[in-house]
């Protein structure tokens, strides 16, 4: 708390050290989308002038201070076409400006938007972005497009498996992403045992992948964070916008609620394979259940020039239903509740109530006798963010957040009495942060990007806490009242990083972070499933730390027409958690007694290089790897490969644009098969045959290829309606790609034993037409 | 429609060559004392290459002494290449048992606690709600429920085996009294085939900790039988066997009954 408090004091002699005398004024305002109203992120103010500027927050807010005078000011922002403005500044202005999409074809327009070489300027590294309409063509399975699966095709992302949408990120686990949707944290990202994940495109405004140099207001993951920013919805007139699918259908309304002052925007999304069990003549596949769905809801209102209110809520649910005999269902619901207030021109407040829930419900019947187990994770969490921008050399974010966690590992609810004394005891905890971080331009090549944070644990009851002998039965029992405290720990994350730019197409860059990890995902399985349950840090389970290191270089060819990078990175892994022989994790209230624990180490290097204009674009990205584990209680303490280790990986993604009405797509992508524990002999016991280990991962899955195919073929434009025909091969050379190889006796020849592969989606053709009035 | 569905079900099984490493031979041991009458059995084997044909090399020649906690001792004979067979020592719950093996000068030991016998109380008969879609057979299935009562204020840990018409059912029931200690249990998901006129007889056998972990490993990488629990990376089991030996000694207390499903 003593460490909290002086980081405080800290905060208030920043801000109270006033910007030296020389007289300047402010130019701030907000930078939208001009047909939509949509406020453009990360978009770029500059001022040729003094060859310097800003970029637009999550919010689309800019601000920069220049000493007074008559400027230049381009307004720009990739896709866009650059605004240019004179402004004569004598006193502090708010410009609100709007730019327009650039619907030309892209190779024709004369680049010269100063956003263009943003990756080159800025202190991110580690940092993908996607763009939205990029995603819309590149083929995908079952047609649905997905931010996870594209961006699974970038340097240092790996997919968890066959059409599976979980990921990992640099040698991190699956519980070692962060993934946000508004704020929110997702905790299970993936419908339909992973094969899609929850988020509906049409209603993602912007998504951007931290991988490395994570600035200080980020914290609680290991790995990355993935921050994925929901659309405010069209402020200047009402659209609607959908499309039909072989498996899912979408729709999508938005409109203003007052004009340039309010808008919402309502997107849904259902799968409807199940609609097909109804004309089944078995009574059983009739009442029988298979489907998701999500609804993204949000609406926003300005109150006055300096307030604003956004409420979002994202619900999804995943059912299955085996006739009335069985039924679960899963899904995640989260709200959050914003106000951004502006105190001046160069202090900005974002305030957010942010509310998360995963749950995961199975209701059984047995006969007369029910029985139902809920399980889950519930955040509530309350976050202040400020930004002080005090010129365009230097500005500052600081703040703070507290979430209070409720574990929930199983409630049983049962007209059997005797079942309900089964429930396991929820769990507490309140995590806590407050960080400050400082950008900073000098010498005019150097950007620096330093910034410290500081996070906080207390696990706290009440419950019963179980310590456990070296056999792994409880040893002693504690019983902690409410609000009682368990456990504490806490730490100090720094984080640094800093561009040299040697000229205006090649930076040199440099990052160490440090992260926390007080909460982690138990699963045994390699791609996670819906069951896996959430856990805090506690008495056993101690804080995960990753301290990250990474160099790039970064150059932009061919006046910004491609863009291409070169990072290193090296990731160091404490108290990583690891699972005994045999392990039960499912409804354990002693669970912690079936883990063990030990460190980790990942590197790698990743190679991107980008077509950004021109009738063909796409990307290349290729990674090399390695990510290996030690725990002392496996393999006699001996490194070992991580289960998603993948030496190799390469994905390939290229579009072309034959003519405004037709495009096509490709990609391709290559990996070196995961590492794997095979049998290296065989012995038997009771008569079965049972395979003989030696070592943990000490095999290689077969190396995996694949290729995709799309085609998009634009219907004729209306003034008020456009379509489009999106047709998609998954797999398109059949490929069959091991999904998991078993051993086994011979079935007919019990004499005999064999491995066999598993391949699933030889090729999924799919088409999708999507419409917008 | 139906292509579709066929589309997204579907998945392809192929025999494939892998290339496995030959690792050098181990000693495997698998050794039961129980509270039946005898003979009991030792066998030594080793391990062998993973697509060698399934014979697996016997040791012979060894030296196999099986003791208990009140000074009985045997040297077991060994009765064909391989398997030994201890006739004297008895099998006594709540006696601790110690099994030695010396083969070539190389010595291994384990010791096995035999719980006192739990009963069963009763096994019933339920007529199974769907079928399963793998059997041809279309008459109703049946699941069999076993129920005992566990004992108060001890950790007990129990193997529940079933014999359908005699023949084992390849599945591990296992379970222990962590979180249900002192209760009345039935443990009711017994199935494998299982028709109306079927004899099945079942097994309540009591174990220690160590020979339960052994089970409860061996059973998630046991391939055949339809156990196919999916708990991650594949490992040895965890022996009770000193010296890196493969297997198990157990001292087993066992109590059965039977049931004609009609």
């Amino acid at each position: 708390m003593k460490k909290i408090l002086k980081l405080y004091f800290i905060f208030l002699i920043i801000l109270s050290i006033n910007t030296y005398a020389q007289e300047k004024s402010t130019l701030s305002g907000y930078l939208k989308d001009e047909s939509s109203g949509e406020e453009l992120i990360g978009a770029s103010v500059y001022i040729p002038e003094i060859k310097s500027g800003g970029t637009t927050n999550i919010y689309g807010f800019y601000s920069v201070t220049v000493p007074k005078g008559e400027y230049t000011v381009q307004f720009s922002f990739i896709g866009y076409n650059t605004k240019a403005m004179k402004i004569k500044l004598t006193e502090n202005k708010r410009l609100d400006v709007e730019i327009s999409l650039n619907s030309e074809l892209i190779d024709e327009v004369e680049i010269k938007a100063d956003a263009e070489d943003k990756n080159i300027r800025s202190t991110e590294m580690g940092v993908v972005k996607l763009d939205i309409k990029e995603i819309q063509s590149i083929p995908v399975i079952f047609g649905e497009q997905d931010i996870l699966k594209t961006i699974q095709l970038m340097p240092g992302i790996k997919a968890a498996g066959e059409g599976n949408s979980g990921f990992y990120v640099r040698g991190g686990n699956i519980d070692q992403n962060l993934i946000l949707l508004d704020e929110a944290p997702v905790y299970s990202a993936s419908h339909l045992l992973g094969f899609f994940s929850v988020f509906n495109s049409d209603a993602i405004k912007d998504v951007k992948m931290i991988k490395g140099g994570m600035p200080a207001e980020y914290g609680g993951r290991l790995s990355s964070v993935l921050d994925i920013v929901m659309k405010d919805g069209n402020s200047k007139e009402y659209e609607a916008s959908g499309g039909i699918g072989l498996i899912a259908s979408r729709l999508t309304v938005e409109g203003p609620i007052v004009k340039d002052k309010g808008s919402f925007i309502a997107s849904g999304r259902r799968t409807y394979v199940d609609m097909f069990l109804k004309v089944s003549n078995n009574e059983r596949m009739k009442k029988s259940k298979l489907y998701f769905y999500d609804l993204n809801l949000k609406a926003n209102y300005r109150f006055g020039a300096n307030d604003r209110l956004f409420l979002s809520g994202y619900f999804g649910r995943d059912v299955f239903g085996f006739a009335d005999l069985l039924n679960t269902n899963w899904g995640n619901a989260t709200t959050t509740l914003r106000w951004n207030h502006l105190f001046s021109e160069k202090l900005f407040l974002n305030s957010s109530l942010i509310y998360s829930d995963y749950t995961f419900n199975v209701g059984m019947k047995l006969g007369k006798e029910d029985f139902s187990i809920l399980s889950g994770i519930k955040d509530m969490n309350l976050k202040e963010d400020f930004e002080y921008f005090i010129n365009t050399n230097n500005s500052i974010k600081f703040g703070g957040n507290a979430i209070y966690h409720t574990f929930r590992p199983g409630e049983i609810s049962s007209s059997i009495k005797a079942f309900n004394d089964f429930s396991l005891e929820n769990k507490h905890a309140v995590e806590s942060a407050i960080y400050l971080s400082h950008d900073f331009s000098f010498k005019q090549n150097f950007k620096l990007n330093y910034g410290i944070r500081y996070s906080d644990f207390l696990q706290i009851g009440p419950g019963d806490i179980y310590s456990f002998d070296n056999e792994g039965n409880t040893s002693d029992t504690t019983t902690y009242s409410k609000f009682e405290i368990v456990k504490n720990y806490g730490g100090f994350e720094p984080r640094i990083s800093l561009t040299y730019l040697l000229n205006s197409s090649n930076s040199i860059k440099v990052s160490y972070n440090r992260n926390r990890q007080y909460v982690h995902l138990l699963s045994n399985t390699t791609s996670g499933t819906p069951l896996d349950a959430w856990v805090p840090s506690s008495t056993i389970i101690k804080p995960e730390i990753s301290d990250q290191y990474a160099l790039g270089y970064f150059k932009n060819l061919f006046e910004n027409k491609f863009e291409s990078s070169v990072e290193v990175y090296y990731k160091d892994l404490k108290n990583q958690v690891d699972y005994k022989n045999g392990a039960n994790l499912m409804l354990n209230p002693y669970v912690e007694s079936q883990l063990v624990f030990g460190i980790g180490r990942a590197y790698g290097l990743e190679l991107f290089i980008k077509k950004r204009s021109g009738k063909l674009t796409g990307w290349i990205s290729y990674t090399l790897s390695k990510t290996e584990k030690q725990f002392d209680e496996i393999d006699n303490g001996k490194w070992f490969p991580a289960r998603y280790d993948r030496i190799h990986d390469v994905s390939i993604v290229a579009m072309y644009k034959i003519s405004e009405k037709l495009n096509i797509s490709a990609t391709w992508v290559y990996y070196t098969g995961d590492a794997v524990t095979f049998p290296s002999g065989k012995y038997t016991i009771e008569g079965e045959t049972v395979s003989y280990y030696t070592e943990r991962n000490g095999y290689r899955m077969p190396d995996y290829h694949r290729m995709d195919l799309g085609v998009t073929y634009y219907n004729k434009k209306t003034a008020k309606t456009e379509s489009s025909w999106n047709f998609s091969v998954y797999n398109a050379y059949l490929r069959e790609n091991a999904y998991a190889i078993t051993f086994r006796q011979n079935a007919d020849d019990p004499s005999k034993t064999e491995a066999v592969r598993i391949s699933l989606f030889k090729i999924i053709p799919s088409i999708t037409y999507n419409f917008k009035f | 429609m139906p292509i579709l569905m066929i589309l997204i079900f579907y998945s392809c099984e192929k025999v494939i060559d892998v290339d496995l490493n030959s690792a050098s031979p181990k000693v495997v041991i698998e050794g039961i004392i129980n509270n039946k009458p005898g003979p009991y059995k030792v066998s030594l084997t080793k391990t062998t290459d993973y697509f060698n044909p399934q014979d697996f090399p016997l040791i012979s020649g060894a030296e196999v002494i099986i003791s208990d906690n009140l000074g009985n001792t045997e040297i077991l004979s060994e009765k064909s290449a391989g398997n030994y067979e201890a006739s004297a020592i008895e099998g006594i719950p709540g006696r601790t048992y110690t099994l030695q093996v010396t083969i070539e000068g190389e010595a291994f030991s384990s010791t096995s606690e035999m719980p006192n016998t739990t009963l069963i109380d009763s096994i019933t008969s339920t007529e199974m709600p769907f079928m399963n879609p793998h059997s041809e057979n279309t008459n109703p299935q049946y699941r069999i429920t076993c129920y005992f009562k566990d004992s108060v204020g001890v950790n007990e840990f129990f193997r529940i085996i079933a014999y359908k018409n005699k023949e084992k059912i390849p599945s591990f029931y296992l379970l222990d009294d962590k979180i249900t200690d002192g209760n009345q249990l039935g443990y009711g998901g017994i199935f494998g085939n299982i028709y109306l006129g079927d004899t099945v007889d079942i097994e309540l056998v009591k174990i220690d900790q160590k020979v339960y972990e052994f089970y409860n490993t061996l059973a998630n990488i046991i391939v055949s039988g339809d156990g196919g629990r999916d708990v991650g990376t594949p490992a040895n089991p965890n022996t009770n066997i000193s010296n890196g030996a493969l297997g198990y000694f157990g001292a087993l207390a066992i109590d059965k009954k039977t049931l004609i499903i009609e």
